[in-house]
Parts: structure tokens; sequence; C-alpha cells
């Protein structure tokens, strides 16, 4: 790819190169789905090294393959085609789902998806104020001889982005996230991870 | 609540790129490079000649380009101040020649902040300076079927005459084989301005006086 330089004179010209894509959108889905999903599942609790909150993941490794999702899961995958599309990347399909509960001071520790292409936080219910998902800059590491001064989208270490209830994140799966301490009773999180279809 | 969908290209890496052409030392700095006599052969640059011998070259610094060097400085602190970070000042400068099929191996500048390339000789036929993307290692499992901003490995920056680009020390680019007859470069590294006086107050014990004793 060539970078389209200015035909004529000109001053200066920049170019932000190589950036990662994250998309947000919205889905409006029932709740009631995912309400009655958590009455009758028996979330465990993760583990300290993952976080603190409980997750479906044990039970259930396919959430959204569920009937009773199957418009939620619908919704998502025409949003990760418009996001496949954008990124130029060729369509995935949903494979592993699982719903997670953060409750008063539940976290998820940093992470990334591996085996994945296209990961995915749903957010169908969350109450406001509920904490961030964090991204962590994949260009922090060769960054050793600059000073920040100043916060700029070159400088980032992190991007967050607040939950709101019908929210939906795409990302690609190689990226580190995580979430910081949650200070509401109810974060509720369907995440999801992706591969290439394969017909 | 309905939120249109939004795209965040997130984490970015910065290029600017400055039209110098018509500099007054224009002239100048071509003679001085056709006639340099300290080239030689670097084990980067290939079908070329480099001034970049000792690594502490500091070709800008010649009384003759001073002007140059001050706009390059003056675009280096633009850079910084769109960036966010510390001001940095031109530490070491050189130029290489490339003639039709040289080319310059992959690299990086180590030990500066940001680098940059100065043409002062090129044409259509010059070849382009190549920048790696620094996620190519993380995108191991997708099939990529259309190139985009986002997927895409390479980014080519064709040469023109009075092009400046500065970029980030630390992103690894090249140059393929040129088709131009000659292409001139000048190239050069950076420190971070505030680190100067560091340098200017180390000592080497073993061979420098102590400042008590320097009077």
């Amino acid at each position: 790819m060539k970078a389209s330089l200015i035909d004529g004179p000109f001053r200066k010209a920049d170019y932000r190169i190589f950036p990662t894509l994250v998309q947000v959108h919205n889905i409006d889905c029932d709740t009631r789905v995912v309400n009655a999903f958590l009455d009758d599942c028996d979330m465990e609790t993760w583990p300290d090294d993952i976080g603190k909150g409980s997750t479906s993941s044990r039970q259930i490794e396919n959430l959204l393959h569920i009937n009773e999702f199957a418009e939620m899961k619908t919704a998502i995958e025409e949003r990760l085609t418009e996001y496949c599309d954008d990124a130029g990347f060729e369509p995935v399909e949903i494979g592993k789902s699982w719903i997670n509960h953060q409750a008063q001071e539940g976290y998820v520790a940093s992470h990334r998806h591996e085996l994945s292409i296209v990961s995915g936080a749903y957010y169908p219910i969350v109450e406001n104020g509920s904490a961030p998902i964090v991204f962590e800059s994949p260009i922090r590491t060769p960054r050793m001889a600059e000073i920040h001064n100043k916060a700029t989208d070159f400088t980032a270490n992190n991007m967050e982005f607040e939950p709101k209830s019908g929210m939906l994140i795409l990302f690609p799966s190689w990226l580190y996230h995580y979430s910081l301490p949650n200070k509401t009773a109810k974060r509720i999180t369907i995440s999801f991870n992706t591969y290439h279809k394969t017909s | 609540m309905h939120y249109q969908p939004r795209h965040y290209p997130a984490f970015p890496t910065l290029i600017s790129s400055f039209d110098l052409s018509g500099h007054p030392t224009e002239k100048t700095v071509m003679e001085m490079i056709d006639t340099w006599e300290r080239t030689g052969d670097h084990a980067l640059v290939h079908e070329g000649q480099s001034s970049y011998i000792t690594g502490d070259e500091m070709f800008l610094n010649d009384i003759r380009l001073i002007d140059l060097w001050k706009t390059i400085q003056e675009c280096c602190d633009i850079y910084c101040q769109e960036c966010g970070i510390d001001y940095t000042l031109l530490s070491t400068s050189w130029f290489n020649t490339l003639y039709k099929g040289g080319s310059v191996n992959a690299h990086r500048h180590e030990r500066s902040v940001i680098s940059g390339a100065y043409y002062p000789k090129c044409d259509d036929e010059s070849a382009p300076l190549i920048f790696e993307s620094p996620l190519q290692p993380y995108q191991m499992n997708m099939n990529n079927i259309n190139q985009t901003q986002y997927n895409q490995y390479f980014l080519d920056f064709n040469p023109a005459p009075g092009l400046l680009v500065l970029f980030p020390s630390w992103l690894r680019h090249s140059v393929p084989p040129n088709g131009a007859d000659k292409r001139y470069t000048i190239s050069f590294n950076t420190i971070r301005r505030a680190d100067r006086d560091h340098f200017q107050t180390i000592r080497d014990y073993r061979t420098d006086p102590h400042e008590s004793k320097s009077d």
C-alpha cells in the first residue's frame, strides 16, 4: 500500500499509520433472555489470576448458540461482518461465547484471546458508571526512547471504553485488554471469539 | 441509548512529511554530496555509498548546511509537539547514495528518539521508503482478503525532491531496489533535548580530570 502524497507544494502532511481497529456498535436485544439465563445458571467464580467475578464459561462454552440467544447472535454476526469488511479480513463466525458478571469491585486481569480472530464484548445489562474495558497499546514496547509529556493518540498507552447497556465492542483478538475494578452492582458482559467461516 | 457505529483507529504511529523543496541550501547539499570524499560501503546499503562510517557522523553540522539543520530541527520540534513527546535535538546525520538497483536492508535506528530522511535528489524512478507495521507479529490468525490500513504490513512513501519524512526511530524501514540512476538521502537521528546536558557532563575519569581539579 502506498501513502498518498500531496501533489504539488505543501508545508506538512501527517500520516497516522498502522492503527488497530476497535469498533463500537449498539444492539438492542431483549434482556429478559439474559436475566433468565443468569437466574438459572450456576456461575463459577474466576480464579484470582483471571480476576474477580463469575462466569458461565465453565458450564457453557457456546452461549450464543443456545436458541434463546439466536437473535442476539445474528445481530452480533452482522456487526462482525462489517468489522471484517472494514479491516480487510475474510468473514468470521462466532465460536466460543460466554457470559461474565462483575459485581462491586469485580475486575478482569489483562488478557488476550488466543486462537481467535476478532473478539468482542456485548454489554446487555450494565449499570451506569460501570468499569470501563481498557485496551493496551500494542506499540508500547518499542517506545522506550520517548518521554511522553502530553496525552495524544500517539502516546496513549491505554484506551478506555465505558460500557453502556446495548453496547457492542469489537477488536482484534490479539489486543490485550482488561477491566478496572467495578463500582456498580451489575456489569454483565457476553464475550465471544471467532474463527473464519468454513463454507 | 443508541450508538452510531464508530470506528476507533487506535494506537496509530505518526509519520510527518514536510516539503522543503526550494530550500536555500539545496544546491550546496548536492555539491557537498557529489564531492564528499569520506564515503564507504555500509552493511545495510547495497549498490550505493554511505557517509555513515564510524557511527558518529555530523553531516548536517557542517557550517554550509546550518540553515538546513535549523529547518529540520524546527520540523522535529513540530513532530514532537504533535506527537506529545519531549523535544529532541539533532544528533548524528549522514547521507546515502543509491545507484540503479541499490537498496537498503530493513533496519531501525537504535539509541535515537525520532529519525528522518531528507531527499535532495530523486526522481519518479527512485525507490520508496518502506515502513513495516509493528503489528505484523500479532496478525497470525486472520486471512486477509483486502488490504486496509488495519491489516497492511508495509506502507510505501515515494520520495520527492525536497521531501523530509520524520518517523519514530523504533519503526523498521527499508528501501527496495532503486530504479533511478542516483537517489540521495540525508538521514539523521535525534536525542531527547533535555538529555543534552547529561551527555556533556558524563565523564570518563580514567582519561578526564575530575571537575574539582579542572581549574
